[in-house]
């Protein structure tokens, strides 16, 4: 397949998305309301459908599209730098230690949970938690040779497990209702989205789509390995830092934001590589695009499917991406992934 | 004489207290053929390394184009010179064309062109029939000759060259073994690759475990022992007897033919 064609097919896919998640809830509206309330052509009669899409759809598809195009380029870069097809953003610990963050939060809160307040704690909890285990992992791996990408690895299952068993121990000591917040958090959800979250979102995903692609050549030379890499002119040491730094980022705001969402980061950048290849000047883009589809659609689908109760956003990727991943597998030598 | 592409003074290397090479003094000329032979662990690989600036000196001076290694950037040293490493770890699937292409990445000669350099490069390894396959797909001796192709298309055009200021605009091959698991046949065609980019300029410095291949094609035999240069000159002045039995402890037989060694395996060798 050609790359344009892709770019296409997925942007006129995220548009439908786009669509349908703000006409689909528990309130069913057509195309023809949804498209006249966002070009403000609406009259008096309509306000009804211009409070459900401006007050509480139009935050929430934003904040799905760009959490999803966050997950699906940050996949694709990190399965780049870690030359490791298997790589996801969770890899370097940002997912666990967003968890552990998030379950003190929750755990040691208290009353201050209540409320709006509430949820902004927990995303800065999130956040604080993913960004400490990150830095932790690099500093495990980093030592005055640079930062080898095997020790990364490593020391991102020993971080994970670490952080695994700080909320675990957390968990132990709470209440059944602070257990029940906790595990409802895991699932990763968007119905806390408003206004503020959506434009986070928006400005994060704005940075990494535009921050990048511009890695995009120097990716595909350090797939041939980082001596071949450094040999082709590239600062490698220099360029590993800055896109951990960039994932990290990206993928902790998007944690915090909407709880731990599976698979995007993984399965998102396979379907693209396996329509038009490996070259991350495509990848990049297509991966953003795609995630933020994907995303789109399973929201929608959480929404719709035992309507008016919400499932976890996270069950639906993992329930789409899970079947998929295992027939890749199933493929992948055909695919040239060995 | 012209300024040598590449000089080496009382080079040292050592990783984790360990010396791998020690007291090596060489320089290489624009065209020439250089080939390293030795026995496992000789220091042949780590050489090779300290003239990428892949590990760095403890003692000694590496220049190319007659400025200190350490004055060329990234981007000027990637224009320069160009390495094949032993073992390649690609395991994405691009094309064999995508794997050539990448060697274009430090240069700005636009597309047109670096389309004819890696056609051209690939015609010289045989391997144009192989351009739109799947690289994780081919054979391993497949595999090597798209890698060599690709190094080649690095340094293909001497007017790509960007050396920092005061330095001469020299380019640099270096090989590792690039002929482990070719056929007879394709080592032949590889070598006549090497042969012709030579011919045009570029100095090359090859690691090579057939000896009686080095011999035949080194315009320098280079032998190695122990992290130090042994003996370098001729193929009839390195490849001896004693050569043979002293270091690479091999029950061989030097015979002549058209004055360049060749090695054939006594009667009652195991």
């Amino acid at each position: 397949m050609q790359p344009l064609t892709l770019f296409v097919a997925a942007g006129v896919v995220a548009a439908l998305a786009f669509l349908i998640s703000l006409m689909s809830g528990a309130v069913q509206l057509s195309p023809a309301e949804v498209i006249a309330t966002l070009l403000h052509s609406g009259n008096a009669a309509d306000s009804r459908a211009e409070m459900i899409v401006n007050g509480i759809r139009l935050p929430r598809a934003v904040l799905a599209a760009m959490v999803g195009a966050i997950l699906g380029i940050s996949g694709a870069a990190m399965q780049g730098l870690f030359r490791n097809p298997l790589a996801d953003p969770s890899l370097i610990g940002v997912t666990a230690g967003a968890t552990a963050g998030a379950s003190a939060v929750i755990v040691l809160g208290g009353t201050l949970l209540a409320g709006s307040a509430g949820l902004l704690l927990l995303s800065f909890g999130a956040f604080v938690g993913g960004a400490l285990a990150v830095w932790l992992v690099y500093r495990l791996a980093t030592t005055e040779n640079g930062t080898s990408v095997a020790n990364m690895l490593l020391a991102g299952i020993a971080i994970t497990a670490l952080a695994g068993s700080i909320s675990s121990v957390l968990e132990f000591s709470s209440s059944n209702e602070m257990l029940r917040r906790i595990s409802l958090w895991r699932m990763g959800g968007l119905d806390g989205a408003d206004g503020g979250r959506a434009i986070t979102a928006l400005g994060a995903g704005f940075v990494l789509l535009i921050a990048l692609p511009r890695y995009s050549k120097a990716l595909n030379v350090l797939l041939l390995g980082e001596s071949e890499a450094r040999h082709l002119g590239i600062a490698v040491e220099r360029m590993k830092t800055q896109l951990i730094l960039l994932v990290a980022a990206g993928v902790g705001i998007a944690v915090a934001l909407a709880g731990s969402i599976a698979f995007v980061g993984l399965v998102v950048p396979h379907i693209v590589r396996l329509l038009i290849g490996p070259d991350h000047r495509y990848l990049l883009p297509a991966s953003a695009l795609l995630g933020a589809a994907l995303l789109l659609l399973a929201d929608a689908v959480a929404r719709i499917v035992i309507a008016p109760v919400e499932l976890p956003v996270g069950i639906v990727t993992a329930v789409l991406g899970a079947p998929f991943f295992i027939s890749l597998l199933r493929q992948r030598k055909a695919y040239g992934m060995l | 004489m012209s300024k040598p592409v590449i000089a080496i003074s009382n080079l040292e290397v050592a990783v984790a207290d360990r010396v791998l090479v020690r007291d090596v003094n060489l320089q290489l000329h624009s065209g020439e053929l250089a080939i390293i032979i030795g026995p496992n662990g000789a220091g042949k690989t780590s050489l090779l390394r300290a003239l990428l600036g892949d590990v760095t000196p403890g003692r000694g001076e590496i220049e190319l184009g007659g400025v200190a290694l350490g004055k060329w950037s990234h981007t000027q040293r990637a224009k320069s010179v160009a390495a094949l490493p032993q073992l390649s770890l690609l395991n994405f699937p691009f094309t064999a064309a995508e794997v050539i292409g990448l060697s274009r990445t430090p240069h700005s000669s636009g597309a047109a062109i670096d389309q004819e350099i890696i056609r051209a490069a690939a015609q010289s390894l045989d391997i144009s029939h192989l351009m739109a396959r799947v690289y994780t797909l081919l054979s391993g001796g497949e595999k090597q000759r798209v890698q060599l192709a690709r190094v080649l298309a690095q340094i293909w055009r001497q007017q790509d060259v960007a050396p920092p200021p005061g330095a001469e605009a020299v380019r640099l091959l270096l090989l590792d073994e690039p002929n482990a698991s070719q056929d007879i046949g394709h080592q032949q065609v590889l070598m006549r690759a090497v042969q012709t980019i030579a011919a045009q300029g570029v100095a090359v410095l090859m690691v090579e475990h057939d000896v009686g291949l080095a011999a035949h094609y080194a315009d320098r035999l280079i032998a190695m022992n122990d992290s130090r240069i042994i003996s370098q000159g001729s193929a009839q002045q390195v490849v001896t007897d004693d050569l043979m039995r002293e270091v690479f402890y091999a029950d061989i037989d030097v015979q002549l033919s058209d004055g360049r060694p060749v090695l054939v395996r006594r009667k009652n060798a195991l």
